[in-house]
């Protein structure tokens, strides 16, 4: 068992005995690409070009559905295929790893990291990048990253009884907040990430040391080289940042002669009073997620029901809170989240260090069966005239409930119609599914199995309904069918 | 027996066993096959190309973990020959006749490496498995990662002063921070240079000569105490005078 995590920043490799370092001087490989006299080149190799040669964080080509990115190619800038550099980036990371003894090219279990928030078409997307690059993997060899990081946390212990995690996993670009269940298994209940960038934390602490030196009666704009200023406030920010991850104060040692002061003292309280808006939000989006959470499984329940319960009943459900990613050293994450949930609920990291949960998670990820009961991993498409016409009624990945259904309230599902789909206005079809994690789907709609059911075309009666708790209903030109799907699909073993 | 009761026998075979169904057509190839001329073989003797695909992901599951199965690339091939196997194994089954030519140049290749690897501090050959191969280049992989973070964090630690005191940093700030430096790699300090302190010879160190237990001393130089998750370590005690 592989497991290979193609970040955002930095791309990492571990078996199950640890992180397999495959950098030329850390663990990890930059996640950086781009185009050298003669070639691609990735990693740390590709820092040495000139930024206008090279590409960072290229995996938000997938998130940001991009097929083209700007770079200085030997023939001139031009606009690249993402996929090209990406599947360069994939290869350079396979061929360290092999020297290293781990070889993901062969019939091994590699697992990949994906964000949970990914639709099916950017995972296809990934894995067969992945597979150009020479790696032996498939759809099923996908694990979101928020699951391994539980499952980096779950590796280290035994649980004996099932128990429900908040993974809160804030990196340098985006946050990512996931409800899973785990015991035996892994279930996703609710999974949601934002652009809730830490690094913006950088610029803010930057801004509050201009403050402080403005209060100290130096005003930076009025020095003798206020760029050169800047430049020496935003190293700081970062060395504050980082120093005061483990001391109460930090300080700030500035050149005399560029500042006219030799220090300035900046406390951890300083530092969480600008980090603290951005936490504000970042518990809205803990409070959604454990909303949708309620939803998914089989606590029925419209969206006003969910409102309506409160948000101390939803944290008490939360047996432990997993900090993972790299922004999660900030004392005051762990701060926080531990004022807002109760005292039984424990706050934890997911691994030491945490940055580099999601890769021990994916390497230990075969051993748990997974379960996405929030995004379920198959298709069901409706197919008539013998197979030779059909459309997608359900898209494999999909979330179930979105966040803003649950603000406005109602009934929540998942929904297609005759109309939306351009069905024909009569004749006979039936459904198929298509699971692809190699795992057969059990669904039923009445007494049949949802897997082939016949279906009377009718474009304006057809409706399609998937409920977070696993009901499904189907209304066509015979009448409407209930059924539910016995077990949600299996995305590992 | 006849094609069409051949055909059969697989099909029941495979509605009673689809591993052992997988394995009587492993093992009548002549070279190995991939997952797709397994499913066409099953198929050619009767099963129904949906069953197929329905067990398939248990049945190569199970040949993967499948003692005499070799699975190499995208191919799976029977071997008589044991996963594990010995060099003095291999030189007993290389005796017997009916070794299929394939498994002969795997036994030759055991033989061989036992041969041109001595065993080292009592090692068996058969320790030296492909496992073994990427376990040793991962362990050194991860001994030369050790040893690049405790460097990296001394030359951290060099640029940082040497920053400090071009900047003319005040020794209350400078220590600050040095102190902050070392922390992050779970050092924490003994005494501070400068201090009077009442010896203890299990955290101070005489510059020179001896003090007894008990003395008022000035601390030279601290000392550094290492909070390893699992343990404490000295790392120096703090340099003391009378």
């Amino acid at each position: 068992m592989v497991g290979l995590d193609f970040g955002t920043s930095t791309t990492s490799v571990a078996s199950p005995r640890g992180v397999v370092p495959i950098g030329t001087d850390e663990s990890w490989m930059p996640s950086v690409v781009g185009y050298g006299d003669v070639s691609i080149v990735a990693g740390e190799e590709a820092l040495e070009l000139d930024p206008s040669q090279l590409v960072r964080s290229i995996k938000r080509a997938i998130t940001d559905n991009r097929t083209f990115v700007r770079v200085d190619t030997p023939t001139g800038i031009r606009d690249v295929r993402a996929d090209d550099l990406i599947v360069a980036l994939l290869r350079e990371a396979a061929d360290r790893a092999a020297a290293r003894g781990q070889d993901l090219s062969e019939g091994r279990a590699v697992q990949l990291g994906c964000p949970a928030m990914w639709d099916g078409r950017q995972r296809t997307r990934l894995v067969e990048l992945a597979r150009r690059a020479g790696l032996a993997v498939s759809l099923a060899s996908l694990v979101d990253e928020p699951v391994a990081a539980g499952i980096a946390w779950l590796a280290r212990r035994e649980v004996r009884t099932p128990q429900r995690l908040l993974v809160f996993d804030m990196g340098g670009g985006t946050l990512d907040i996931a409800v899973l269940n785990v015991g035996k298994d892994v279930s996703v209940l609710a999974a949601l990430g934002v652009a809730e960038a830490g690094d913006a934390l950088d610029e803010l602490i930057a801004e509050d040391l201009d403050n402080a030196l403005g209060a100290s009666g130096v005003d930076v704009d009025s020095l003798s080289a206020p760029r050169r200023a800047r430049g020496r406030l935003r190293d700081a920010a970062r060395e504050a940042k980082i120093g005061l991850s483990t001391m109460e104060e930090h300080v700030v040692v500035l050149p005399r002669r560029l500042f006219g002061i030799s220090d300035l003292w900046y406390t951890r309280e300083q530092l969480n009073a600008v980090f603290a808006p951005q936490l504000d939000r970042a518990e809205l989006y803990v409070e959604a997620a454990l909303r949708a959470a309620q939803l998914t499984g089989h606590v029925p329940g419209t969206a006003s029901d969910i409102l309506r319960t409160p948000f101390e009943e939803l944290a008490a459900a939360v047996d432990v809170v997993l900090l993972s990613g790299g922004m999660s050293q900030v004392p005051y994450v762990a701060q926080r989240l531990r004022e807002l949930f109760p005292l039984p609920t424990a706050i934890e990291v997911a691994a030491t260090p945490p940055e580099s949960a999601v890769v021990l998670g994916l390497a230990n990820a075969a051993r748990y069966g997974r379960i996405n009961m929030y995004r379920p991993a198959f298709d069901i498409l409706l197919e008539w005239n013998h197979g030779r016409e059909s459309r997608t009624v359900y898209h494999a990945y999909t979330p179930l409930v979105e966040t803003r259904q649950i603000a406005r309230g109602g009934d929540i599902r998942y929904e297609r119609n005759g109309t939306e789909l351009s069905l024909p206005p009569t004749g006979k079809g039936k459904l198929k599914v298509v699971s692809h994690s190699g795992h057969r789907v059990r669904a039923t709609l009445g007494v049949r199995s949802l897997d082939g059911f016949p279906v009377a075309l009718n474009e304006e009666k057809f409706e399609f309904a998937i409920y977070p708790n696993g009901r499904i209903s189907l209304t066509d030109g015979s009448g409407t069918h209930d059924g539910h799907i016995a077990d949600w699909n299996l995305s590992g073993t | 027996m006849t094609e069409r009761s051949r055909g059969k026998a697989l099909a029941g075979r495979f509605a009673g066993d689809p591993v052992a169904a997988v394995c009587h057509v492993l093992r009548r190839a002549a070279a190995p096959l991939t997952a797709t001329d397994i499913k066409q073989a099953l198929q050619d003797g009767g099963v129904a190309k949906a069953d197929v695909d329905r067990v398939w992901p248990r049945v190569q599951r199970k040949l993967a973990a499948h003692d005499e199965v070799l699975v190499a690339g995208r191919t799976y091939r029977w071997s008589v020959v044991p996963k594990a196997v010995t060099a003095t194994q291999a030189l007993e089954l290389l005796g017997e006749a009916r070794i299929p030519a394939g498994d002969k140049a795997l036994l030759v290749d055991v033989v061989r490496a036992a041969l041109t690897h001595q065993p080292e501090n009592g090692k068996h050959a058969e320790d030296s498995s492909d496992a073994e191969d990427s376990g040793d280049a991962e362990d050194e992989a991860r001994r030369r990662q050790s040893a690049i973070d405790a460097v990296r964090a001394l030359a951290e630690l060099a640029s940082e002063a040497e920053e400090l005191a071009v900047n003319e940093a005040r020794p209350e700030a400078l220590i600050h921070r040095l102190r902050a430096r070392v922390k992050r790699s779970g050092l924490e300090p003994i005494d501070r240079a400068g201090d009077e302190t009442t010896f203890d010879r299990r955290r101070h160190k005489p510059i020179d000569g001896a003090i007894r237990d008990g003395a008022r001393v000035l601390v030279v130089r601290p000392g550094y105490v290492w909070k390893a998750p699992t343990e404490e370590v000295l790392i120096a005690k703090a340099v003391v005078e009378e």
